[in-house]
């Protein structure tokens, strides 16, 4: 393999231009949002930060306020998430929100197909015992769905 | 935490952890007919000018690990067997990053031993290739991912290589 060829190849594995954060809305988010930016700072990426917003599951009776509840919850977490963004772009201008509506893990590996994302970068804090027995978390499922490369990181402060 | 805070410290080169990429570990499959991909573990110690750890790992069966008796003889040959195939591994990769050093754990695909190894070596990322054809990968070695996405504490890269999500699905309804 000459030199050429090698830089070729390496070029070819890490080619970072679009980076997609996938965030909870948590407190734990904005460090979750802040190691994407040096992520997407270094490799010169836009940014792309993504919430999935899992409706309940309710039953039929009284539906109409139920709807009205979640029209009401989606609004807040639109604002939200664009409070989040528009903090982003103060310091770091590529940087754009995405809400979807649906199971967290597949939204975000169809996002990342449908956005040409080269990263996922998903945080993970510590997790109760029923968590895990329930298998709430969310990382492994991005991970075994992804189209790309997937960056899972400890957000906890310890 | 002030996001802002964080931001600006960021863009002075102060802050964050990304930044300061010194050691990066990356695991190895020594079983014969495992298909390594290093690109992404290479291509990430190049760009951060970082170590770059191959900790080989093998899946060989399990009676090659009694060391017993007469089974000593075929675990030295093993063990001389899956040290030599990670130093090809980690000749191959010096080709492309000067700075690559092998490390060698004589058993199963592992996490904790994966996340032990990390935190001895003070490893900035760890990052576990997955190739297209690993995706359907032993149930025993995909527990074990999930179990080190779960428990580890550095930062885990899982090296996908990039496949069209949006064709498969679309494939997949169409069955329906």
């Amino acid at each position: 393999m000459n030199n050429v060829e090698i830089l070729q190849q390496q070029e070819a594995a890490l080619n970072v231009n679009t980076v997609l954060v996938a965030v909870d809305l948590s407190p734990h988010s904005e460090r979750t949002v802040a190691y994407a930016v040096s992520i997407a700072r270094q490799f010169g990426a836009s940014l792309k930060v993504i919430h999935v917003y899992a409706p309940p599951t309710s039953t039929e009776f009284g539906a109409q306020d139920m709807y009205r509840l979640l029209e009401k919850d989606r609004e807040d977490i639109e604002r939200r998430l664009a409070s989040l963004v528009d903090r982003v772009r103060a310091n770091y201008p590529k940087c754009e929100s995405l809400l979807r509506t649906g199971d967290p893990s597949e939204q975000v590996a169809r996002a990342a197909s449908l956005e040409r994302a080269n990263l996922i970068v998903v945080g993970r804090h510590h997790q109760t015992f029923l968590g895990r027995l329930l298998n709430l978390d969310q990382a492994p499922k991005i991970v075994h769905r992804a189209a790309c490369p997937v960056l899972v990181w400890e957000d906890d402060d310890n | 935490m002030n996001i802002q805070h964080e931001l600006t410290k960021q863009s002075d080169g102060r802050g964050s952890r990304p930044q300061s990429c010194k050691n990066i570990l990356a695991t190895v499959d020594l079983s014969q007919d495992a298909k390594v991909d290093l690109d992404t573990a290479i291509a990430l110690a190049e760009h951060y000018d970082a170590d770059l750890w191959l900790l080989g790992f093998s899946s060989e069966p399990a009676v090659c690990t009694d060391a017993r008796g007469l089974c000593n003889y075929v675990w030295d040959s093993w063990s001389r067997r899956a040290q030599v195939r990670l130093w090809d591994w980690v000749l191959q990769a010096r080709e492309r990053h000067y700075r690559t050093f092998p490390l060698l754990i004589g058993e199963h695909y592992d996490a904790h031993e994966i996340i032990r190894t990390a935190e001895r070596l003070m490893a900035d990322m760890i990052v576990v290739p997955i190739e297209e054809s690993g995706r359907r990968f032993a149930a025993f070695e995909e527990a074990q991912t999930d179990e080190l996405l779960r428990k580890s504490a550095t930062p885990v890269f899982v090296a996908i290589s990039p496949r069209d999500f949006i064709n498969e699905i679309d494939k997949k309804e169409s069955w329906k």
